[in-house]
């Protein structure tokens, strides 16, 4: 799970106040190309929380670290 | 542990989501692995946990959708879906 940042080109046209910093994230999914089967599931309750059945999915990101 | 009866019905409507979750990932899941025998039997016995949970939920809290048919309290109670408190205030 790859956390990255990159600066977008502010411009004294920009219609709104800048974002200095955006922030992104790339999920494990993206580096698999075929999910492999029986892979370790947790219980229902846990992948309601984290947004999958499956934790070598989960990317952990959340929304406190307000990545745009 | 002693819930209150508002605790009580979030903690249901928390399972309920919860279920249907698992249903929706095994779902997904099954699609992109449909000759897997395991996946495919847990994925029928999440649709029937989800029911079945369901089911409860709509016995004390009343319909959920639509398709839910009303228990008896529900109909005795005059069960007016267009009056307060809205599912989302309960």
């Amino acid at each position: 799970m790859y956390r990255g940042s990159y600066r977008p080109y502010v411009s004294p046209l920009d219609p709104c106040p800048p974002m200095r910093v955006k922030k992104f994230v790339l999920p494990p999914p993206i580096f698999m190309d075929f999910q492999p089967p029986d892979l370790e599931q947790v219980s229902p309750r846990e992948a309601l929380m984290i947004g999958t059945l499956w934790p070598l999915l989960a990317d952990e990101f959340y929304r406190e670290e307000g990545i745009s | 542990m002693n819930l209150s009866a508002f605790e009580e019905e979030r903690e249901m409507m928390l399972r309920v989501q919860e279920a249907d979750f698992v249903v929706v990932e095994l779902t997904l899941y099954t699609n992109t692995h449909p000759d897997e025998p395991e996946a495919l039997e847990q994925w029928r016995e999440a649709i029937k946990k989800a029911a079945q949970i369901r089911r409860q939920y709509e016995n004390r809290y009343g319909p959920l959708s639509l398709l839910s048919i009303p228990s008896e309290e529900a109909i005795e109670m005059g069960w007016r879906w267009n009056q307060a408190p809205w599912p989302w205030q309960r």
